[in-house]
Parts: structure tokens; sequence; C-alpha cells
């Protein structure tokens, strides 16, 4: 955190929206970014953005180390969305895909069909885990870090990428068989 | 952003995680930028201050409390009614008669591309599903279509200040409230291609054999479920539909888990086709079922809340006159 950002950050924490606002318009892309990646969802990630920022306004002056803002919201935010993925699982556990209709070239088609697969792994995930990968392969989080976003420990941290991870993986090798198999692509 | 992302074996999901959008719209900013004009901060004592605080005191400043927030809504209400800034919060109302359903034909301008419905933002009057565009498959439209009714929102403002539909499929058709709604935290679902489930170790999708698909089959699969504590069913007739109305949330005392879920969870809808794989639980929501029947098929208007926020019968305030508009004839 520049100086600049620390001023902004230290009037917002006496109640100067102006600089809030300055701080919000400075970071905003990447924290809806962040949003999106755990919800997968523009409206959603919208949503918990909006929700995320008010929050972290309310409690603000609880941040007691200004360089620590952008961890700090990162932790309001990921805790909102892994909230609202909470919600939206339990109305969808199994979201089906139709086929992809015609044939487009073999690349794309296997573009295409990859990112679908990844896609419907991922919401077979946990919030938590969607979350830890989000952290980890977006922002580039380390285990502690996302151990410290989440308020979880390291090592279950650990043991939940693993398993993400290896879900996710696991959904492309399918893929790739069922390509090679000549099957359709659910 | 600096890239601090490993370069591991599993450049997939780095690339993976690339795509998608990483431009926060101009919305969000808006609505943020208003929401804390109305927010107040919280002083950094104050959790402190709560746990300190012997029982006495809290008796005291609860009287406090309502003082202060009667005085300040005593203030705030004609502001509110009057003011040209009062819009995000201004108090809904949800007075549309039933009578006034304008036809499709109106409600279809809301709903000519897939993008103006997935926007999803409605201007207070008659709307109806889309019968052509399922979002999820791009097979057709919410079955069986309904028209209905919404107050008037914010629209032109930012998103969550009006009504707005965020899913339509041919199963599912969502409806969230204003955020300037009296109980805004409340969520309509429309439900068609249901079944009775059977709640399996791993919660997935499993019809009850042999279960009927009626509206008093539902009854009786949702008040003889251990799991659940339901109030009295009330008979409800809709234009083109007849059936049952339900509240339910689950008891204290389940136990069984559902991956992913808030705590115990018990399973009360899947697909009537397996395959769907749609399963519905309850865990720490209420749910208040409009349970149809319309020419034959089985439709659930279900409203999801908090039962730790606003009260039923507020949330209800705001949902009924909707539900009370839904017509399945048109």
């Amino acid at each position: 955190v520049v100086s600049v950002d620390r001023d902004l950050i230290e009037a917002a924490q006496r109640g100067d929206q102006s600089a809030f606002v300055d701080l919000v318009r400075s970071r905003g892309d990447r924290f809806f970014a962040l949003a999106y990646r755990i919800l997968r969802d523009v409206d959603r990630a919208e949503d918990a953005l909006q929700d995320a920022l008010v929050i972290a306004w309310r409690d603000l002056r609880s941040l007691r180390d200004p360089d620590r803002f952008d961890a700090w919201v990162h932790k309001v935010l990921t805790n909102v969305c892994v909230a609202q993925a909470s919600r939206e699982r339990r109305r969808i556990a199994n979201l089906h895909v139709l086929p992809i209709d015609g044939p487009p070239a073999p690349d794309q088609l296997l573009s295409v069909a990859d990112r679908d697969q990844l896609d419907r792994a991922f919401r077979r995930l946990t919030p938590e885990e969607r979350a830890i990968l989000a952290l980890r392969f977006y922002l580039g989080y380390e285990p502690s870090e996302i151990a410290d976003v989440l308020g979880a420990p390291a090592g279950s941290v650990r043991s939940r990428l693993h398993h993400a991870v290896r879900a996710m993986r696991a959904a492309l090798d399918a893929d790739a068989r069922s390509v090679v198999a000549g099957g359709t692509v659910r | 952003m600096t890239d601090r992302r490993p370069p591991t074996s599993d450049q997939f999901l780095v690339a993976w995680f690339e795509d998608g959008p990483t431009r926060m719209p101009d919305r969000v900013f808006d609505v943020v930028a208003d929401r804390i004009g109305r927010q107040r901060q919280r002083r950094s004592w104050r959790l402190l201050w709560r746990l300190q605080m012997h029982t006495q005191l809290k008796l005291v400043a609860a009287l406090a409390a309502i003082v202060v927030v009667a005085v300040a809504g005593y203030t705030l209400l004609p502001k509110a009614a009057v003011g040209p800034g009062a819009g995000p919060k201004a108090t809904p109302q949800p007075t549309v008669a039933p009578t006034a359903v304008a036809s499709p034909t109106t409600a279809a301008a809301t709903c000519d591309t897939a993008f103006s419905c997935a926007d999803g933002v409605l201007a207070g009057g008659a709307h109806h599903t889309n019968p052509s565009i399922d979002f999820q498959t791009g097979a057709g439209g919410f079955d069986p279509g309904f028209a209905f009714v919404v107050p008037g929102g914010s629209v032109g403002g930012p998103p969550a200040a009006s009504w707005r539909n965020v899913r339509q499929w041919i199963d599912m058709y969502e409806l969230h409230a204003p955020s300037s709604a009296a109980a805004s935290d409340f969520t309509f679902i429309v439900h068609s291609l249901v079944a009775i489930p059977v709640q399996n170790d791993s919660c997935t999708a499993e019809m009850q054999a042999g279960a009927g698909k009626a509206p008093a089959d539902w009854i009786d699969f949702l008040t003889g479920n251990p799991g659940l504590v339901t109030s009295t069913p009330v008979a409800t007739t809709l234009p083109g539909a007849s059936g049952f109305t339900i509240s339910f949330t689950r008891a204290p005392d389940a136990t069984r888990l559902c991956p992913g879920s808030a705590g115990p969870a018990v399973v009360v809808m899947t697909d009537d086709n397996a395959a769907g794989g749609k399963v519905w639980w309850v865990d720490d929501q209420r749910e208040t079922w409009t349970i149809l029947d319309v020419a034959g098929k089985t439709v659930i208007i279900g409203i999801e809340s908090d039962p730790n926020g606003p009260p039923e019968d507020v949330v209800l305030s705001v949902a009924d006159p909707i539900i009370q508009s839904f017509d399945f004839t048109r």
C-alpha cells in the first residue's frame, strides 16, 4: 500500500466517504474479478461485491494496519462469496449442461468442452473449495494466506486444495476420454 | 496485479481462472457509493462493549435503541415519501391489483431477447415468463408459463434496487426482491418438473418410488417428514391453478448432512427426471411453498427467506400480492 493509499484508508477510517469511494475506484476491478472467479456468475458477483464493500466500510475502523487493507477486503469478500455460494449450492446440487450441437473445428470443440467440464466440476465443489482454488490460482495466495482468509487451519486448506485440484483434473481427464471415445460430451 | 501464481503442472487452472470479466461494472460503484452514504461505520470498541455489558445495561441500551430508532424513523419517513433522492430506500408499493395483469403481448416487450431477460430488471407492472428461452439449455422457457405483476422499483438505477429475474430455465424461474423492499432478503423461486425425493447419504437426485405428484401428495410428504417443522397448509386458488400453501424449516433435531450444507439438511425436492440432477434441501433457510396443480403439472412457488431475518408475516406482506397475481391461464 503506497502512502497515498494509506492516507485514503486512514481518511476512510475517520468516516470520509469520498476517500473510501476513491479506494473502491482504484481496486474495484480486482475485487470484482475475484468475486466472479468464486461465483462464476456476473450478477451474483456484483451482489457479493456490493455487500462486501458495504461491510468493509462499516467495519473499516477495526482494521488496525492500513497496509493490510487489500488482504482484509479479500477476506471479507471471500466470506461473502462463500456464504452466497452456499445458498446457491443448496438450490442446484448438480447442474446439467446440454451437449454442444454441430461440429465446429476440433480444437475449438475441445477447448469449449474443456471449459464446460471444468465449469461443471467447479460447481460441484464446496463453496470453500471454490474459494480456495480462486485464491490459489487466480491471486496466487499461499495455503497459509488462504487459511488466514478463511479462518481455517492451514492443514485443512492444503487438504481441501489437494482434493479440489484433483477433482478439476479428473473432470478434464474424463472429458479427454469421452472425446477420444467419440462419446457425447455432457 | 503482481503475478504471484504458482508455476505448477496445474497451468490449466491458471488459464481457466484467467478467463472471465476483470472490470467492475460501473453500477456496482454507484450502488456502493449510495449504500455507504446510508451505512454508519461501527466503532472499533463495539465488540468489546457488547461482551462486557451487563444484563441490566442491555435492557437500558435496548430501550435507548428503541427511542433512537423511533426518532430516526419519524425523522426519515417524510423524506422517504417525498424526497427526490429517496429512490433506493423508498418503501415498495406492492399494491398493484391482480386484475391489472397486462396481456403477454405487453409483457413480451421485456422478454423479447435473451439479454433483456438475463439482465432481468423488471419495471413495475405485468410480466410473462419467456416462452422460448431457457438460459441453461437453450431450449424452451419455463413450463408452464405464467404472467405475474411486480410493484414499481427503481428501473434505470442499480439492478439491486428493482425486482429482477436472474434465472429462467425450463424448470426454474427465479425472481429477486429489490434491496429497498421492506423484507428484501428473500427470493422467489418457481419450480416445475418436480418430484418428491428420497434423502440418500450423498443427497443426490433420487425420486421416491411410487410417490404421487398432486399438491396433496406433497403436503403429506412435507407434514409427515420428521426432519421438518411445518405450518398448517392453507388451500390456495390462482387463475389456472389450485393447491396449498405451507411454510417449513428444518427441525431442530435434524442431524443428516448434505455435502456443503449449512449444518443438517433435509432434502425436499428433486426432478421428475433423475438425469436432471436437481436436489433441493432445507438447511438454514425458511421456505414458504405454494404447491399448485396447473392442468396436471405440479408447480411450486417457493419463497426462501432467513428465519433470523424479517418475520415471515413481513416477508409475506411483500411477497403475497405478487403470488396472488400469478396467472397460469395466459
